[in-house]
């Protein structure tokens, strides 16, 4: 009897602080689209109420030649940002290769579980529209993607817009990517170029 | 110590027997000095390797070191060699010297020693003509690999100084001239005071017996047995800006924007680099130029711009070193046209990277298409107010991502947060800059239409008024 007191007591602290804990992770939850950069309210949820982030799940493919671009687009549920705020995210891994060779392949961060989302090598909630920085090719009403990409093998960060469009009735993406400017500081190594050239891809959806 | 003169400055005055002197030695004599033959040797390596990669010769490379023979001076425990050194490609024919000498450490430092006379004036000048020249030291750095001049340190060196004879006790003959030693210094004054880059003198006597590395440096009024004859401080360029320390960032932003209509170099001549950023704002992708500031062949401390374009749709580098002083970057169409966080960390690297007094010119410039007025272009520029705030808080935001191990993921999703933050201000994107870093050590400049002015951008301060930005146009 005793021992059913003591593990109906354990049971019950357990269970208040799990509530504690969700309280605090889920207070308040917010929509994504109003998120304010490090801004953002300690303890709140940035959630995909409106689920725009589905639309780009997939795995897409650019073939050109011997040159394959293959891009694993994945939304992740309540990322933690050092538990300070959650955020739904879509992230992102990639691989690209040219004459058969790989030059950059990060597919295998998939299968990583991060607490904090933004690990993995595309990452992004931020939503733009026509009229938007990023979107001066949206069509009024179109949802794009304001995003980051990184090629860590070479220290790599860019900017990443992605557009859904379609390509002969099959659903694909249209990116953007902008690779950023890189300081060379005395005294280091030349910086390594980026993996594979920026501009526009045009990727089917498998 | 004067090398490729038939008679050497110090050679009336010194004898092997005493504590101080000096004798001609040849290479092989040279090479038994392992210690200063390293020195040499590094030196050299450094120098072949900068010939083989360069295109062009630079004042810093292009000269030829004759090594058939160095001048050997000693001194007590400090000891020092020099050989002669000569620019094949330069107009002027100024006697130039390498000089290795020797430090408190026990190893040698070297330096380009540029007299201002040439080799065949010398034989004709009197002691006072040469104690009233000029002479240019250019400290060698390459202990990093990669040679470099620069203005640190201080370096001795002695010049003897007589009064003329004058008449004797009516006894018809006339009293030998007094001599003494005068001990001079030049030394750079990293992070300000002092003229842009220069070597201030410190002249005063000194004791020829004292070890220059170990003695403290005189304070001008002699102690020898005569007084010394006039000292002309040395100045590290034969031509310098016309810029003064001290100067507000204003005004040294406004210098920036000066036409140098010479093409001396002797201003940092921004527009034509700012124009060519504007050209350039419609693609997608980033332009950038540095802006060197060194001494260039003829002795001039000149300001040179290198451009960097992107190719087949990769990234520029820009470098930061000792002697940048600035970059200019452009923004590209799909991109916010305002500073990023990572622009302003390029700038706390960049100012951390650059020598001296070159800190307090340091800038970086953005060129960006202004979205609400799409016919125009911004140019917006940042300085530097308090560069410990700046740093620190510099790090705070990025330490805020803690919890990203990865720097470049890191780079990543700071950038995504402020391009939600500049999404929200509703194009307002000034008033966003300057509320995202308020307190940050920095301060916001636009450029006028016409390239010749800017303005400081400031939150206004009235109470219980909406935040606007203020334009203080600079004088």
């Amino acid at each position: 009897m005793q021992l059913k007191n003591i593990i109906m007591k354990e049971k019950f602290i357990t269970l208040l602080i799990l509530m504690a804990i969700g309280c605090r992770a889920q207070n308040p939850i917010l929509d994504i689209s109003e998120e304010e950069g490090w801004n953002n309210i300690q303890g709140a949820y940035y959630k995909d109420i409106h689920n725009l982030l589905d639309p780009f799940e997939g795995t897409y493919v650019y073939a050109n030649g011997n040159t394959i671009f293959k891009i694993v687009l994945q939304k992740k549920l309540m990322s933690s940002m050092g538990d300070y705020y959650y955020e739904d995210l879509l992230i992102g891994e990639y691989q690209y290769i040219e004459n058969g060779i790989d030059k950059v392949n990060t597919l295998n961060k998939l299968n990583i579980d991060y607490s904090n989302k933004s690990n993995h090598s595309i990452d992004t909630n931020f939503i733009i529209t026509s009229g938007d920085v990023g979107c001066e090719e949206c069509q009024p009403g179109e949802k794009a993607l304001y995003a980051g990409l990184v090629d860590s093998s070479t220290n790599s960060t860019a900017l990443l817009i992605i557009r859904q469009i379609v390509v002969n009735n099959q659903p694909a993406i249209k990116i953007f990517i902008g690779w950023e400017m890189k300081a060379h500081r005395e005294g280091t190594p030349e910086p390594m170029r980026a993996s594979f050239p920026g501009g526009y891809y045009t990727l089917l959806k498998q | 110590m004067c090398l490729g003169c038939t008679k050497d400055i110090y050679e009336d005055a010194t004898k092997p027997n005493e504590s101080k002197f000096f004798k001609t030695i040849n290479f092989e004599e040279f090479e038994k000095n392992h210690t200063v033959f390293q020195k040499y040797k590094g030196f050299d390596e450094v120098k072949t390797r900068a010939l083989a990669s360069r295109s062009e010769i630079d004042s810093l490379y292009g000269f030829t070191v004759k090594t058939d023979e160095a001048k050997y001076i000693k001194e007590g425990d400090y000891d020092s060699y020099t050989f002669e050194i000569y620019w094949p490609n330069a107009g002027d024919e100024k006697l130039s010297n390498l000089l290795l000498s020797k430090n408190a450490d026990g190893g040698y430092d070297a330096y380009i020693v540029i007299y201002d006379f040439s080799k065949e004036s010398l034989s004709g000048m009197t002691q006072v003509e040469l104690a009233s020249k000029e002479t240019k030291f250019f400290y060698l750095d390459y202990e990093s690999g990669e040679a470099r001049v620069l203005m640190e340190g201080c370096v001795f060196w002695y010049e003897q100084h007589c009064n003329p004879p004058r008449d004797g006790n009516n006894d018809g003959g006339s009293i030998e001239p007094e001599c003494i030693w005068v001990r001079k210094e030049i030394c750079a004054h990293p992070g300000g005071g002092g003229p842009p880059d220069g070597w201030d003198a410190a002249p005063g006597t000194g004791n020829p017996s004292q070890n220059p590395t170990t003695g403290n440096p005189p304070s001008g009024s002699g102690s020898g047995s005569g007084s010394p004859t006039h000292i002309t401080s040395p100045t590290v360029c034969a031509r310098c800006p016309n810029f003064n320390d001290g100067d507000t960032p204003c005004n040294q932003l406004k210098f920036a924007l000066e036409r140098d209509a010479t093409n001396s170099g002797l201003k940092p001549n921004l527009k034509p680099q700012i124009q060519w950023l504007q050209g350039k704002v419609d693609e997608n992708l980033e332009y950038g130029v540095e802006i060197k500031k060194s001494v260039n062949i003829a002795g001039d401390m000149a300001y040179t711009p290198t451009q960097k374009a992107s190719t087949a749709n990769f990234e520029i580098a820009l470098e930061q070193n000792s002697y940048m002083i600035g970059w200019l970057h452009s923004h590209p169409l799909n991109a916010y046209g305002m500073f990023s966080f990572g622009d302003l960390k390029f700038l706390r690297d960049g100012y951390e990277t650059s020598y001296g007094s070159r800190k307090q010119e340091v800038f970086t410039i953005i060129v960006c298409r202004d979205k609400l007025h799409p016919t125009q272009t911004n140019t917006y520029a940042l300085k530097v107010d308090d560069f410990a705030v700046f740093s620190a808080k510099v790090d705070a935001v990025w330490n805020l991502y803690a919890n990203i191990s990865n720097d470049d993921e890191k780079r990543k999703k700071i950038h995504l947060n402020q391009s939600k933050i500049y999404d929200r201000s509703n194009n307002q994107l000034e008033k966003s800059f300057l509320q995202q870093f308020q307190g940050f050590g920095i301060s916001l400049y636009k450029a006028n239409n016409n390239l010749t002015n800017w303005s400081k951008l400031d939150l206004s301060t009235t109470p219980n008024s909406p935040l606007t930005v203020i334009e203080t146009p600079c004088n």
